[in-house]
Order: structure tokens, then sequence, then C-alpha cells
């Protein structure tokens, strides 16, 4: 026994396999095992320099005093102080952090349920091949074009108080003028509003899942004598969640980042209701160079959306996929 | 009884078309505003303005004096090598890793795969400010390297995301004898499988260009200060939120706005069906 296991040792151990194994295993079983890695490597490298590493520093600069006025050493003592000064309510950042997250959080909410449901809908209207159906699809499509700079200048203008077209319509029929984004209290119906709008952007998706549902469902389902609203809730919507599952993930991700279509529109009215938590850290960053501060509200925003959607896909039971792929 | 059928469904299809012109009216309102203010005369917004103007008021004059003025074709410059670079690397960068993923065997792929799909969790604002530190040491900024350099490295998680799902739908019958003449697997690539994902890429193309044409939020964080570095967008921001200082009045940004419209309606019309095409694999399973 003991002589064996000795053996095979020195074996084991022996100069030409020693040499020779791992000579074969480098060059063919390597190049087997991780050749495909080249492909993937471009995309691995950018993630670590564009992704990654900003991501450790900001965390970094999020614990640590910043001055930005010395670009070349901007980087302090440590410091909790970042955190801690987003939730204290005295001497500290508490009101403006709240109100900035509760009205993202609203805006989210609302506004991606209320243009899910409207472009599903409207998607269901235009579901059938009717004569002319593509021309009225663009024409319904046609605002998501507008440039966001241009459709915030745009609105801005029709829904001015005094000169805007919307109050001189009102106006017209003897109806009181609306504030609009003026006035505070006015601004999120008015976001409400102005969002029918960009209803076209999901009605082209859900209008291409709509059509991957084979015919003979509903077929077969006209034979049971199931009427519309049967189809709709066993057939149509059930065969759409996975698209619903993609597009409610975007939206909530994406709205939860909103910037751009609102930024313009700020003035000292309605600051308050305009003050979306990534408008709150740019202006942080880039008009207060508070960036300590800014990193450490994006670190915030950064684990409400990551827990946001692993909480969505802990409970994406709902979801059909079709047959497996 | 026949007849009494036919009527109804008559009367239910006009009902119908009737509803489908209502809501074009709606959708049609803000295109209407816009191209109405970009043809209304200059003394239009110095009072209360008339919701329908009077015919012989309209004129062009604001669409010559963006044509006429030099800057808006550096800006158009600017946007265009924005736009050309991104759509460029988002189809090279994304193809290439998506077709690693899909087609080609390694080991630690679901992990790799894992990795980048958790990378469209990560907000923007985190990385932007290591980011424009990193960049003014290097000096990127007031440059457009910021806006046309990192998409070249993987093209965006959900682009690859997209390929990686058309790409698995192309049969391995069609590599498997191009394997036995003993291609390499890069051969494969470029000589099988880019001309197959044509309809990917060009809602890719399609998808990137209409981003990137739009954004304002890129230039303005790395080329706000550096006039010459403007992209259309960026441009029509500042007229608008500066106007005392640009002295653009709104009806000429409207008419930017308008001409802005253009290459994103024709690519919508044109190319709807390989946007529709594009579409529904998002709704695919990894």
């Amino acid at each position: 026994m003991e002589n064996e296991k000795l053996t095979m040792e020195t074996n084991e151990g022996g100069a030409s396999s020693l040499g020779l194994v791992p000579k074969r295993y480098t060059l063919r079983r390597f190049k087997k095992d991780f050749g495909g890695v080249i492909y993937v490597l471009p995309t691995l490298v950018g993630i670590l320099l564009f992704t990654l590493i900003p991501m450790l520093v900001s965390l970094h600069y999020s614990f640590h005093k910043i001055n930005p006025h010395d670009m070349q050493n901007p980087i302090g003592e440590f410091t909790f102080d970042n955190y801690l000064r987003m939730f204290r309510s005295n001497s500290g950042d508490w009101g403006s952090v709240s109100r900035s997250l509760f009205i993202t959080f609203r805006y989210a909410i609302v506004t991606v349920a209320v243009s899910m449901v409207g472009s599903y809908a409207l998607a269901l209207f235009l579901n059938k091949s009717l004569k002319g159906i593509g021309a009225f699809r663009v024409v319904y499509y046609l605002p998501c074009l507008i440039p966001a700079v241009a459709g915030t200048l745009l609105w801005a203008n029709i829904t001015n108080e005094n000169t805007g077209y919307i109050n001189l319509i009102l106006q017209r029929f003897g109806l009181p003028k609306y504030t609009f984004y003026t006035e505070a209290k006015t601004v999120f119906p008015t976001i409400l509003l102005m969002g029918v709008f960009g209803w076209g952007g999901n009605m082209v998706m859900w209008l291409a899942q709509m059509k991957n549902i084979p015919r003979e469902y509903y077929e077969a389902a006209n034979i049971d004598g199931a009427n519309k609203l049967r189809q709709l809730i066993n057939i149509t919507i059930p065969m759409t969640t996975s698209m619903v599952f993609y597009i409610l993930i975007t939206s909530i991700i994406n709205a939860l980042q909103v910037f751009g279509s609102y930024y313009p529109l700020i003035n000292g009215n309605n600051r308050s209701e305009l003050n979306f938590i990534v408008i709150k850290i740019y202006d942080t960053a880039y008009v207060e160079h508070d960036w300590a501060y800014a990193c450490a509200l994006s670190w915030l925003l950064f684990v409400i959306i990551g827990s946001l959607t692993a909480l969505i896909f802990k409970t994406s039971k709902w979801v059909y996929y079709g047959d497996e792929n | 009884m026949a007849m009494k059928a036919s009527v109804k469904k008559r009367i239910s299809k006009t009902a119908y078309y009737a509803c489908l012109v209502v809501f074009s009216v709606i959708f049609l309102f803000p295109i209407y505003c816009m191209v109405l203010q970009s043809i209304v005369p200059d003394s239009y917004f110095t009072g209360i303005p008339e919701l329908f103007p009077k015919l012989s008021e309209l004129q062009l004059k604001t669409y010559t004096t963006v044509f006429n003025d030099v800057r808006y074709l550096y800006y158009l410059k600017n946007t265009l090598i924005v736009c050309f670079s991104n759509i460029l690397g988002v189809c090279v960068g994304s193809s290439f890793c998506a077709y690693g993923l899909a087609k080609v065997p390694f080991k630690g792929k679901n992990i790799v795969f894992g990795v980048i799909l958790a990378t469209v969790l990560l907000p923007g604002v985190v990385t932007s400010i290591p980011l424009y530190i990193v960049y003014s040491k290097i000096g990127w900024n007031s440059s457009l390297l910021p806006l046309t350099v990192p998409i070249w490295f993987g093209g965006g998680a959900m682009n690859i995301f997209l390929c990686r799902q058309f790409i698995k739908g192309i049969p391995d019958s069609l590599s498997e004898a191009a394997i036995l003449d003993g291609a390499s697997s890069f051969k494969i690539y470029y000589s099988i499988v880019l001309p197959l994902i044509r309809p990917i890429l060009v809602y890719l193309a399609i998808t990137t260009f209409l981003g990137q044409w739009n954004d304002f939020q890129g230039p303005m964080m790395y080329v706000k200060d550096t006039q010459s570095k403007w992209t259309l967008s960026l441009a029509l921001y500042k007229n608008f939120s500066e106007p005392t200082y640009s002295g653009v009045l709104p009806n000429v940004n409207m008419a930017i706005g308008v001409l802005m419209m253009i290459p994103g309606t024709i690519l919508f019309a044109f190319f709807q069906q390989e946007l529709m095409e594009g579409v529904t694999m998002t709704g695919l399973k990894g």
C-alpha cells in the first residue's frame, strides 16, 4: 500500500509528465476553454474602465470630503457625513431628499402604470388588419420623434399660462385658464397629460408582440364562443406578459432616472415638484460642485433601483416566455 | 336579416375609422403646434397670439435663418460624428460580444453574461462624476471623445442582449459545414453570422441614431462650455434656456425642432418592418 502510493506520487511528479501534460493542456484545452473569451474581452474591458472602476471611485468619493477646486488632488479626509447628511432632518438635507424621492417615486409609479395601460389599450385598438392602419400607427408614433429638448420647449410654449394654445382654446370655450407648469400644484397633472403623447413608443412594442400570437388561438376561441373580453383576458394578455415584464422593468428604471424632459422647465415656482432625484444629483454635482454628496446620493439611487428590480424579478412567476428557447 | 348585419358591420367600421381620426387629431396636435410656431412672424411672441393666425402672416423666414447660420452646420457635423461613431460602435461591439456569448463555448460564460446584464441596473449618474473628473484630467472634456469612445467597448448591455437573442436563433447547421472546412470562429462570425443578423443591426442602428440625435444630457455634461463642439440638441437647449443671451426667438427654435424630426420620421416610415422585428426580440427570455 505504502509503496504503491509512493510510486504513484513519483510518477505524477516525474519530470517527463510534468513537462508534457500541462503543455498539452495550455495549447489545446486552454484554447477550447477560454478561446471564446476574446469575444467578450472588449466588453469586459469597457465595463471595467467605464463602469466598475468609476463605480468604486464614486463609492470612495462618497465616503470622503472632496475639494472641487483642486482638480489634481480633490480627495480629503474620510467621513460618513455625506450619508448621514441625507437622513438628518435638522442641519441635514432630509427635507429635500425625501421630497425628491417622493416625487420621483410618484412619477415612476403613476406615469409607468398610466402609460402601460393607455398604450396597451391603444395597441389593442390598432391591432387590426384594415386598410390604412399602418399610416395611423405612424401618426400615433410621431410625437415620440420630437427631440426631447424641442418637445420640452414646445410644451412650455403650448402650456404657457397666458399665451399657450391650450389656454387660448379653453378661453375660447369660456373655461377658466389652467396654470400647468407655472404653479406647483398643477405640475404633476400636467406631466400626466403630456405623457399621453409618449404612448406611441410602447404602443409599437405591444403591437409587435401581439402580431406574434398565433391566429389559431383566436380561431379556436371563436369556435368555443368566447367573447372579445374573454379572448383579451385569456389569450392576448397572457401571451404578451414577457413584453409587459420587459417594459415594466425598463420603464421603471428609466422613470426613476428622469432628467432631460423636465430639467429645462424648472423655475423658482415649480422646483419642489420637478426636483427629481437625478436632477437633484446633477445640480449638486455640476452647479453646487458638491461632488462627494452627489456621489452618495447617486449610490442611494443605485441601491433603490437595484432592490426594486430584484423585487420585480423575484415576483415574476406570471411571465410567459413561449416554448422554451 | 343579412342586410341588417351588413349595415351594422358598416356602421361599426365607420365608427372605428372615426375614432382613429379623432385620436390622430390628438396625436397630431403637438406636431401642428410645432410646425405652426415655426412659421409665425416674430411679432407673434410679444403679445397674445392667435389660435389660427392669418395665412398671409405666415412665413418661412425662420427656416432660411437656420440654413444661413453657419453655426448650425457645425452643430450638425458634431451631431453626425457622435451618431455615426455610436452606430458603428454599437453594431460592431455588440454583435462581436453577442456572437461569443451565443455561439462560442467558453468557461464562465454565464457569469460574464450576468455581469454584462447587471450593468443595466446601474444609474448613469453613479459613474458620471468620476468619469467627468477623469476626463478632465486626461483632457477629454470639451471634446467629443467622451461621447464617442466608450460605446466601442461592447456597445451597451441591452444591445448585446438583443443581438445575442437574434444570433441564438441562427441554426448551428449553418456553421457546422464551415467548421468542418476548418474555418475559425472569427471567420464564421464575419462571413456567416454578420450577414444573417442584418435586421437586428438595422434595428440597433436606428435606435442608436435616434437616441444620440436627440440626446442632450451627454453633450451637456461634457461639451457645454465649448460652443464649437455643441450638438444640435445642446444648441437647442442653450437657445431655449438662455434666450436673452442667445437672442433666438421660439419660432426659430421650433424650426430647428421640425428639421430635427425629419430624419427620424423617414427612418421610422421606411424601416417599420425591421423595427417591429427588433422589438419582438426584447421580450424573449435569455
